[in-house]
């Protein structure tokens, strides 16, 4: 009942957001004009019908793939956020603290300073799978990495977790600045929009790519619910109760990696949005994962298309990098919740 | 059924267990005991799986434990370990109910239902259901994890469950009311085995009772047989005297108090007969100061 209501404040919320993402930017586009170009490309009218020549242009080429870039991103990072914090039994594990997301820019990096340096280019929607794919792997082998530099006695050490984050993201961070500065290439840009995180890049071509890497773990994590619940009583219990540990371990890991990898490969590191979503996701309505996985990626959903409307709105014509928005918002609940369980977690 | 066929065990080349051999009927209630270090927990996992032997066999309803179906192990046995961290604020009744996830598309909801009221009834948490993990104390965790272990159980009792000192931290009334539960399991039929300090518990509760020593198995009987003075000697070095309470006609084993002499360990500490009571000087400085102020 409760998580009903719930769902239907977050699905409204979003969808209100979403037409004043379409609506607010540098240039202003009334409510009424969004709506009606929305509905005549989806095929039906509400005000009539009229066409609005430049607005509905600004919406179907900038804004709209941008918007649903954002929700994609933000279901992606939400999701993997509570999966992994699940895995690694801890709600500090954070794909951009524990370095998954450096992992993943780092591989991005690499592959489009070697994909110009070796094959010239390799056509574009190729080489957007070819990225999506490198940055999933980067994440997935730093998630591997961290996981297993962790584990103590079968169970991850949140001091060992956090310090093994530091590490790569500096020496990943370090490199990524590297390539972007040795290899001149407009596609690198900026250093900022790999550290940062933007929305800005978006085009139909890259949120068509991302589309699956995201809907199949946004679909397929929650399916692994229960067995994320029992990784919380121990490991070893899984396998007691019946379940496979191994199975769920690696298809988590596989599956929020590979939401994480495309998110960054399109947008750069978003931080924070993975602490910051589970954790409000669990105060409102409990930590057992069948209600936290889908409420993190709808919530992240909407979280994100916010904070990039404020990205774009506060220092108008410029844009903040996202990733300052949503540090702004993650490091007071990250610190909140290290003073909360401060005495816990040293245990 | 249960045969534990000659296993033995070593970790990094120190023997734990030693050719241990035992069986156990449905019905009975078997007490593990032993001083610490005997090799008891080893037994525990070893049986519960999470360690594999590395001679003999382990053998459930004639099948070796290593061969079975995950799914069908999980309804034919648990364990209740004896840590058991928990990181996430889940509710005492979503700790419970885990306890049937392994079965979840084979049991109905309304049998899942009963076996989480009932459980929860039995060790006393009807009350905390919705109360977080994370605020409850030691003695009530250990009892949210013994309703979850009878759950897993609870539509089966051809089925082993295996408790790991389950009476830790747990206060007088629950310690027995534990054991109680684990007694009248046995009579439906469900084989039990359970790891005890407290010898006294284990002769009231137990039909029979396992003593373990250096990795082999030393004892095995009725309390009767085996709660001797001279076998507590030998198990845990201990002198005890042993009755038969004559209402219950069980064993009673009354520890000897020991008595250690104070003036012949730590000798960080002078020893004497008068207390001396010994401030630093700054102590001291500003006791005077104080007394001049009265003054």
């Amino acid at each position: 009942m409760k998580r009903t209501v719930i769902y239907t404040c977050l699905g409204a919320g979003l969808l209100v957001s979403i037409c004043f993402s379409l609506a607010l930017g540098a240039m202003r586009i009334p409510l009424k004009e969004v709506i009606d170009t929305l509905s005549h490309t989806l095929g039906f009218t509400v005000f009539g019908g009229t066409h609005h020549g430049i607005n509905e242009g600004v919406i179907m080429m900038i804004r709209l793939p941008r918007t649903l870039m954002g929700i994609l991103v933000g279901a992606a990072l939400g999701i993997s956020g509570a999966a992994i914090q699940g895995i690694f039994r801890n709600p500090l594990a954070e794909p951009s603290l524990v370095g998954i997301s450096a992992g993943a820019s780092l591989m991005a990096v690499l592959i489009i300073a070697f994909e110009t340096l070796l094959f010239s280019s390799l056509g574009q929607v190729l080489g957007y799978y070819l990225l999506a794919f490198g940055a999933f792997a980067g994440a997935g082998i730093t998630a591997m990495l961290v996981y297993n530099l962790s584990k103590v006695n079968g169970q991850a050490n949140v001091s060992t977790m956090l310090l093994a984050g530091i590490a790569i993201n500096a020496m990943a961070g370090a490199l990524t600045g590297l390539v972007t500065y040795l290899a001149d290439e407009q596609k690198l840009r900026s250093i900022t929009f790999w550290m940062m995180g933007s929305l800005g890049g978006a085009t139909w071509q890259n949120v068509s790519c991302l589309f699956p890497f995201v809907i199949i773990p946004v679909i397929g994590l929650p399916f692994l619910s229960r067995g994320l619940n029992l990784f919380a009583i121990g490991e070893s219990q899984v396998e007691l109760i019946g379940l496979n540990p191994k199975r769920i371990k690696i298809l988590v890991v596989v599956l929020a990696t590979m939401a994480v990898g495309a998110s960054v490969a399109v947008s750069g590191i978003i931080g924070f949005i993975g602490l910051l979503i589970p954790h409000l996701t669990r105060l409102m309505g409990g930590v057992d994962h069948r209600f936290v996985l889908p409420v993190s990626a709808l919530m992240g959903a909407l979280v994100l298309t916010l904070a990039d409307m404020v990205s774009r709105l506060v220092v108008q014509p410029i844009e903040l990098p996202i990733g300052v928005v949503t540090a702004l918002m993650g490091t007071p609940i990250f610190l909140y919740i290290l003073i909360k369980d401060k005495k816990k977690l040293v245990n | 059924m249960l045969r534990v066929e000659s296993i033995s065990y070593k970790l990094n080349n120190r023997p734990l267990l030693k050719d241990i051999s035992f069986s156990i009927r449905p019905g009975e209630m078997v007490a593990l005991l032993g001083s610490n270090g005997a090799g008891k927990s080893t037994l525990m996992r070893l049986l519960s799986g999470e360690l594999k032997p590395d001679t003999g066999r382990i053998m459930l309803y004639g099948e070796d434990l290593a061969a079975y179906n995950r799914k069908i192990l999980a309804s034919k046995r648990a364990y209740l370990q004896q840590q058991n961290p928990i990181s996430m604020a889940f509710t005492v009744k979503e700790v419970v109910m885990m306890g049937r996830y392994g079965f979840k598309s084979l049991s109905s909801a309304k049998n899942d239902q009963t076996a989480l009221l009932e459980t929860m009834e039995l060790c006393g948490l009807t009350d905390l259901a919705d109360r977080s993990m994370l605020s409850l104390s030691g003695g009530e965790l250990q009892r949210v994890h013994l309703a979850r272990v009878l759950a897993q159980l609870w539509d089966n009792k051809d089925a082993v469950l295996l408790l790991d000192e389950p009476t830790n931290n747990m206060d007088l009334q629950f310690q027995h009311q534990t054991l109680a539960i684990a007694t009248a399991m046995a009579k439906k039929g469900y084989m039990i085995i359970v790891v005890l300090h407290e010898v006294n518990l284990a002769a009231q509760y137990a039909s029979r009772i396992i003593i373990l020593k250096d990795g082999r198995k030393w004892w095995d009987g009725t309390p009767v047989q085996v709660l001797t003075p001279q076998h507590m000697y030998t198990a845990f070095g201990i002198h005890a005297l042993a009755y038969t309470d004559q209402s219950s006609l069980k064993t009673v084993i009354v520890p000897k108090e020991i008595k250690l002499d104070a003036a012949k360990f730590n000798s960080n500490l002078q020893i004497s007969h008068q207390p001396v009571y010994k401030l630093k000087p700054t102590e001291t400085d500003e006791l005077i100061n104080l007394q001049s102020v009265k003054i």
